[in-house]
């Protein structure tokens, strides 16, 4: 009986072919790099490469991909074990120069790609890539105001496009002199200047100070999906920081995205914020963020019918006045929200990719449950 | 937020009504079976046997599922029926037209079946068009609501031709060659009207009721698809043979007559049973559930449905054709409709006039309005009845095939007995 070679599974081959081309473009200028060489790289024939990527540019996207994922990873220890914004931030810059120094690739991906100036097809990757530093540098310092670290003219999203640039110029620079390492800029005077001129409240803001509080609370159940702020190649940070600032004390945002969030739920976590994380469907995952005043969830969601209509109605027939509940159903509760209506109760809903749904109930401070008979 | 509003669906009583006069029509059934025994099932086109058929997919099936529908739409496709108040009319109409065909068909009596047309026809219209409105505006996009739209478009074209074929039984000419009408009223009235309903509305209660995982997507689209061919196929060779003058083309005319519905018996009796029974076996949580035992019987015998169907193509045996129709029938579309039924009237039941007391005093559990041993006892008469009518017909057994009718009837008064039984529950106030 012959026995056939083992075939590597799937996303084994795709990992190599990934760490294969990053190891290529230490060495190769982009314009050089071919799929011929990328599938000697890793071992295998050409069409056995146009199985997992259809194009080079696909490989270069999973490049990009793979490095904001170990990225992310990284981001979230730090933020995990340094708690000051500065110092977080700090470590973040470190954090991009020792990676870039372990993936010299990634520097010639950058420079390749801002020297040809046109799009690319990995174009809208690498430009997440740096959107998310920019946001987070941008989160980072306005917490540095909060906490009086930094002082409240600076303009929080100028502060962190300099970080990038920072970043980006310190990478370059040791690439340009790898043979003449006095003439690298080194990060850590990169960092020193910085957190030099914000110090001295550079670059200065124009807008409303971080002292000034933002607008009240109005919502109570907020939902984002963020995969087409994504598929548009923009950065949702910005638009899940306003949902938030919109969201009441005791309000919930339901947030929807293709990826894992870890950085984020550090972020929220640090800012008091309960969170609930889970893959409901595979590769997308939801990210329940609830205000320190929001009440806690009731799954439902895993009782057959009508078992979720018969708890929730029994559930908020003790509620007081003032008080609210949160509940998740299988599906849009259609017969449920009648009889909410008609107990005076104030409803607003959400749905999960999945089809299931939040329901945000809450017994208005001066209603009396009349009830019907 | 749009929402529903109670009163846009229609009221309990009117919706029970339909399901309580299902039964009744299934226990006239039995009883005609259990009376005349083989003589009630000697040709497809005799009179008893006609009556007969249309005790069961009119009177049980058809009234089951037009109730259904009425509570259905609103709920799961969030879009309520308009005028849903004319289902007492319907109702009424309905059922004495139902009366009227089966006895003025049996006996012959052409006046009633002139009556009939005229009571069918003016209960289908004031169904078929408030019903069919609601399915067109909804803007819930699953394949639910595909299959019912599909059901319903089915149970108008089958009316029409339904209709019109009565005419020849109330004394006027009978539209063209019989076999030929009744093969597409038979596709268009079991797999377009009943499978197709019976498929989508398992699509959502399965996973509701039991926690089953959902079928595939394009799954359910191929078995949609199936169903839809299966249907529409031999009434397209009709009209084909009607209007076209083709020689060339009657033979392949005749051909979708008489095969056309091998897809849908592919789509009703293989490929969604098989599926059911796998998300069912695959559930998150195995709990004992009386009505679920009736969809796993129904699906275990749906492939013998399937043979029965294969027999019909192959043998002239009118054997083959009753078989084929109690599988289908009593077997497959009723244990589903009777298990259903025991889970429903429950919960409108509980919906309708426990749940706004819900917190305010103390109120049964929907489980506790119908306790699983007596649907339980349902479900075994039900499996006795297939049993012995089937063994009656097979066999040739008179005894045995009234011992059968005797059965359904049982069957059928045990149901009525447990609907009954749940409408009169009243929240303690409102008894007495």
């Amino acid at each position: 009986m012959v026995t056939r070679a083992k075939r590597e599974k799937s996303p084994e081959r795709r990992r190599q072919i990934v760490e294969a081309t990053l190891a290529l473009l230490a060495s190769t200028p982009i314009e050089r790099l071919t799929t011929r060489k990328i599938a000697g790289g890793v071992g295998v024939s050409q069409p056995a490469l146009f199985r997992h990527f259809a194009t080079r540019d696909d490989i270069l996207t999973a490049v990009v991909d793979t490095l904001r994922e170990e990225l992310a990873s990284s981001v979230t220890a730090l933020l995990d074990e340094y708690k000051s914004p500065l110092e977080r931030a700090e470590r973040l810059f470190y954090v991009l120069y020792e990676t870039a120094g372990e993936r010299p690739g990634l520097v010639r991906l950058l420079l390749a790609d801002a020297a040809t100036g046109e799009g690319t097809d990995y174009r809208a990757a690498l430009d997440h890539l740096s959107s998310l530093q920019e946001e987070l540098v941008t989160t980072l310092v306005r917490e540095a105001q909060e906490a009086r670290e930094v002082p409240p003219n600076v303009n929080c999203r100028a502060a962190a496009r300099i970080f990038v640039a920072l970043a980006q110029g310190t990478l370059i620079s040791r690439l340009r002199y790898v043979h003449a390492k006095d003439r690298q800029l080194s990060p850590e005077l990169a960092m020193e200047s910085w957190l030099a001129s914000l110090g001295a409240g550079h670059p200065i803001r124009t807008t409303r100070p971080a002292s000034q509080p933002p607008p009240a609370g109005l919502l109570r159940l907020d939902a984002i999906d963020v995969r087409p702020i994504l598929a548009d190649g923009d950065d949702p940070l910005g638009q899940i920081r306003g949902r938030l600032r919109a969201l009441t004390d005791d309000g919930v945002l339901l947030l929807t995205a293709p990826f894992e969030p870890r950085p984020l739920v550090q972020l929220l976590t640090d800012r008091g914020y309960a969170l609930r994380l889970e893959e409901r469907e595979r590769g997308i995952y939801s990210l329940l963020i609830s205000a320190p005043n929001a009440p806690t969830l009731m799954d439902l969601s895993n009782l057959p019918a009508p078992e979720p209509l018969e708890q929730a109605l029994e559930d908020v027939a003790r509620m007081e006045p003032g008080h609210a509940r949160l509940f998740r159903m299988p599906q849009r509760p259609n017969l449920l929200l009648p009889r909410l209506a008609e107990r005076g109760l104030s409803v607003e809903l959400a749905l999960y990719n999945d089809g299931a749904a939040l329901v945000y109930v809450r017994r208005p401070e001066d209603a009396s449950d009349e009830g019907s008979a | 937020m749009r929402g529903l509003s109670l009163e846009q669906a229609p009221p309990l009583a009117t919706v029970g009504s339909f399901f309580v006069m299902g039964p009744v029509f299934a226990l006239a059934g039995g009883v005609l079976l259990a009376a005349r025994g083989l003589s009630a099932v000697t040709q497809p086109f005799a009179p008893l046997t006609l009556a007969l058929t249309h005790l069961f997919t009119l009177g049980f099936l058809g009234s089951v599922m037009m109730g259904a529908l009425y509570q259905m739409i609103p709920v799961i496709l969030g879009e309520p029926v308009p005028r849903a108040r004319l289902a007492h009319v319907v109702h009424a109409a309905f059922g004495a037209g139902v009366v009227c065909l089966s006895v003025g068909v049996a006996a012959p009596l052409p006046a009633l079946v002139f009556a009939a047309i005229g009571l069918l026809g003016v209960a289908l219209l004031l169904f078929v068009c408030p019903v069919g409105l609601a399915l067109w505006r909804t803007t819930t996009r699953t394949e639910t609501a595909y299959g019912m739209r599909f059901a319903v478009f089915s149970l108008f074209a089958l009316a029409c031709l339904g209709l019109w074929m009565a005419h020849g039984h109330a004394g006027m000419a009978f539209p063209g060659e019989r076999v030929r009408f009744v093969d597409a009223h038979l596709a268009l009235g079991f797999f377009g009207w009943v499978a197709s309903l019976l498929v989508a509305v398992s699509w959502q209660v399965v996973p509701m009721f039991y926690l089953a995982e959902q079928q595939p997507k394009d799954l359910r689209r191929v078995t949609h698809a199936l169903l839809m061919l299966g249907a529409l196929t031999p009434a397209l060779g009709l009209l084909g043979l009607r209007t076209l003058s083709a020689p060339s083309l009657t033979p392949a005319f005749e051909l979708m007559l008489r095969y056309g519905t091998a897809p849908a018996v592919l789509g009703a009796f293989v490929l969604h049973p098989a599926l059911t029974l796998r998300s069912v076996r695959r559930r998150k949580r195995r709990r004992r559930d009386a009505s679920l035992r009736f969809w796993q019987v129904a699906m275990a015998l749906a492939p013998l449905a399937a043979l029965a169907a294969l027999a019909t193509a192959l043998t002239t045996d009118p054997r083959a054709r009753f078989a084929y129709g109690v599988l289908a029938l009593w077997g497959w579309a009723g244990l589903v409709m009777h298990g259903m039924l025991g889970r429903i009237v429950p919960f409108l039941v509980w919906f309708h006039r426990f749940s706004p007391l819900a917190g305010l005093q103390p109120i049964p559990s929907m489980k506790s309005l119908l306790p699983d041993a007596h649907a339980e006892l349902g479900l075994r008469l039900h499996v006795t009845s297939l049993l012995l009518v089937l063994g009656g017909l097979l066999l040739a057994q008179d005894l045995v095939l009234r011992a059968g009718g005797a059965a359904v009837a049982l069957t059928a008064l045990v149901l009525l007995k447990n609907i009954m039984r749940v409408l009169r529950q009243r929240p303690a106030a409102q008894t007495g």
